[in-house]
């Protein structure tokens, strides 16, 4: 009897409740076009667009920008990212508003969202398709579609009339400057960057990834110059931090703030100001002083200057040891193989592999603990010993002796080769180390900065 | 009873509310707007024209779901256009036939990606057809007719999924497989073999091996396009004397023997001769 009437309560509260929605709910095809019109509707309203501080993976920094959605589908799109001599700048793509997981706004056409998308092989974790979660006061509030976890939230918000002045398009124009063209082979490097605090006679050094906006800063020392930094002590920072560009400043999201020499430094922000190529030659020796300088203020520490440098703690694993590689792995400043096409093919055939022993004891003690050579390809070993005159971070400096070993008695002509390519390698008498990263065997990917050459040493 | 009170309620839950809830909205809407003159011009030329339709206007379903590319930029796709117009449907316009079998073969929907597709395990995808309805461009953003490279992976990619589209409906020529059968590779072996390995095989490029059907599509994408195909593909080597030039001829006389059977079959099946829109293409590329 219980359970009849259970029953029957069921049917009478289902029945009941179902009554009034089902005379007025509208089909569904009406309420997704209103929906979307809705939307649309929302999206077109606000006098001046929307602003969007995007922050596309929580890794990278924020990037300011601004969108006008018209009723035709198209969006003009501003923003600060300079790639593509400025497309990004100011451009107008089509959009759509689309209803599948739920309502969605889908960036079509190709513009800022797609480039940031596709770094790194469409990895970095940009995206251009939008879920509308809601509204929250006056702002419209998404969530990214592609990212498969932790999607990256997106808050428009009505934009004032004078938001574009907050663009740093000069600026970022002048950082992009310091990307490097050199060294190539396997991709650039992201530049080391040495702030210079004139007034506290400090440096810091920090890599800079300036399309995913952020930094690593990886030590200090007392110094205005390169050679300074080397000679006096120095303090790793190890710090990483998000940056924005706006208003004429890079303002860490993260600042940075250390104790070196008895003095608190503290920064937040960098004023940039002057720009210029007129900063100090990547290569000690060099006097061509084209690099990239900018000027300006930091608060609390005085005047900044921001150069280039090679000096960076991405190499500072490269210690003692024998190292090896294929010769074809040794590359002139326009990416050419030696051993294919340059001095090795001409000078030395038959080469097979490059070699540098490093500071260890070898078993045949003939061989010079010191000296840099070729492996031949029936076995045997000519080398010119060099002298190591500073070791510091991932700097190496060496004399090359008009010393050499055979391991066997060379074809004539072998000892004027090999000091010829020797020379041609080592010129300026400096080279930079990097690691490659890779899949787990180390590599690293040395530079001479003098000569554009790089080569690549497997320990 | 339990039972019968369960299942009457879940009927009365699932079928009570929402009565008109049909799904007749298509899920994504894709419908081109009519709006720009662009949208006019592909309407008008390709749709109209050939039943084609021409996508440019990025949708997910193009993609697999852990798949990720851009769409291409506004500014590229009347050129790509230009360049689909000229490479692919004149060339089949202009020989015997031809307009016939293009039409009756085009698939319905072309589209068009910015960059290249990358797949979740690094891999890039190039070009893709979907059982004759669909044939996809990527890399059109980089879109430079001058750069040979960009212009090869174009082309070799829609004749060689264009030629797809003729096995699907109407097979592979009779015993084709049976040509070079030990050349044929296990799945993903292929990326190990040099072209000069697959000209070894009797294969025009080492992707060939991978399967009749693929082997079907590189000949006749290689044929069309390659404008050497003649004296890389079909004329032996002189005064070989080396067991290395013997492999090679020995693979173009395999090669010869399947691009006979495969202008055998298009003439059958479609009615083209593929000699005449190979001079047609390069006619156009010199």
């Amino acid at each position: 009897m219980l359970r009849s009437l259970i029953a029957i309560l069921i049917f009478l509260f289902i029945t009941v409740s179902c009554t009034e929605d089902n005379t007025d709910l509208p089909p569904v095809e009406e309420r997704v076009k209103e929906a979307i019109d809705g939307l649309k509707s929302d999206l077109t309203a606000p006098t001046n667009g929307w602003r969007l501080e995007y922050q596309p993976t929580e890794e990278s920094g924020t990037f300011l920008i601004l969108m006008k959605f018209t009723p035709d589908g198209n969006v003009n799109i501003k923003s600060d990212v300079p790639n593509n001599s400025g497309e990004f700048f100011d451009h107008t793509i089509s959009y759509r508003v689309d209803n599948a997981l739920g309502l969605e706004l889908i960036l079509e056409t190709y513009g800022v969202f797609h480039y940031l998308f596709e770094l790194d092989q469409a990895t970095f974790g940009a995206e251009f398709e939008f879920l509308f979660k809601k509204k929250e006061g006056d702002g419209l509030i998404f969530q990214s579609i592609s990212d498969t976890s932790n999607p990256t939230q997106l808050v428009f918000t009505p934009a004032g009339a004078n938001d574009e002045n907050e663009f740093a398009r000069e600026i970022t124009e002048n950082l992009g400057q310091f990307n490097l063209e050199n060294p190539q082979i396997f991709g650039n490097i992201s530049p080391t960057q040495q702030l210079i605090l004139s007034d506290k006679n400090i440096s810091i050094f920090w890599t800079i990834d300036l399309t995913k906006r952020n930094l690593t800063a990886e030590f200090a020392g007392i110094g205005t110059t390169r050679d300074e930094v080397l000679a006096n002590s120095r303090i790793t920072l190890n710090h990483f931090s998000k940056f924005t560009l706006a208003n004429g400043q890079l303002k860490l999201q993260e600042p940075l703030s250390f104790v070196f020499n008895g003095q608190s430094n503290n920064i937040s922000a960098i004023t940039l100001s002057n720009f210029s190529l007129t900063g100090p030659d990547l290569c000690a020796s060099g006097v061509n002083n084209t690099e990239p300088l900018y000027t300006g203020q930091t608060s609390g520490l005085g005047t900044t200057t921001l150069v280039n440098t090679m000096l960076s703690n991405r190499g500072i694993d490269f210690g003692k040891t024998v190292y090896t590689v294929n010769a074809l792995f040794i590359f002139d400043e326009q990416g050419n193989s030696l051993q294919e096409t340059g001095s090795i093919a001409t000078k030395l055939p038959g080469t097979s592999g490059f070699v540098l022993f490093y500071g260890v004891q070898l078993n045949d003690p003939t061989i010079p603990i010191y000296s840099v050579g070729f492996i031949m390809e029936d076995g045997e070993i000519y080398v010119r010993e060099y002298q190591p005159t500073t070791t510091a971070v991932n700097l190496f400096k060496i004399d090359l002796l008009d010393q050499y070993y055979y391991s066997a008695t060379p074809p004539a002509g072998t000892e004027t080769a090999l000091k010829e390519i020797t020379d041609e390698i080592f010129a300026g008498g400096e080279f930079y180390a990097f690691d490659l990263p890779g899949n787990g065997v180390q590599v690293f990917r040395l530079y001479n900065a003098c000569n554009k050459y790089e080569f690549f040493l497997v320990p | 009873m339990k039972a019968t009170i369960f299942i009457f309620c879940s009927i009365l839950l699932l079928t009570g509310c929402y009565p008109d809830e049909s799904l007749s909205v298509p899920v994504t809407q894709t419908d081109v707007q009519l709006e720009t003159d662009l949208d006019k011009f592909i309407e008008t030329n390709f749709r109209e024209k050939y039943g084609m339709a021409i996508r440019y206007r990025f949708v997910d379903r193009y993609i697999g779901p852990t798949q990720r590319v851009a769409p291409p930029r506004l500014e590229v796709v009347q050129p790509m256009l230009d360049f689909i117009q000229k490479f692919w449907v004149d060339p089949f316009l202009e020989v015997q036939n031809g307009e016939a079998y293009f039409r009756a073969y085009v698939p319905s929907e072309v589209v068009l990606l910015g960059g290249f597709i990358y797949n979740d395990d690094g891999t890039v995808v190039l070009g893709t057809a979907d059982a004759g309805a669909q044939i996809t461009f990527t890399y059109v953003n980089a879109i430079d007719p001058a750069d040979k490279e960009w212009e090869a992976l174009q082309l070799q990619t829609v004749y060689h999924e264009f030629a797809h589209i003729v096995h699907q409906r109407n097979k592979l020529p009779a015993d084709f497989e049976k040509i070079s059968p030990a050349g044929y590779t296990s799945p993903g072996f292929w990326v190990s073999l040099s072209d000069e390995d697959a000209l070894k095989r009797g294969f025009v490029s080492p992707y060939g091996t991978s399967s009749p059907n693929e082997d079907f599509a590189e000949t006749v994408a290689f044929f069309l396009y390659n404008p050497n195909f003649e004296s890389e593909f079909m004329t032996d080597e002189p005064s070989c004397l080396t067991p290395e030039c013997e492999a090679r001829n020995a693979g173009r006389e395999l090669v010869r023997e399947k691009l006979v059977a495969i202008r055998e079959h298009y003439v059958k099946v479609v009615g083209v001769d593929l000699q005449a829109v190979r001079n047609a293409i390069q006619a156009k590329l010199n």
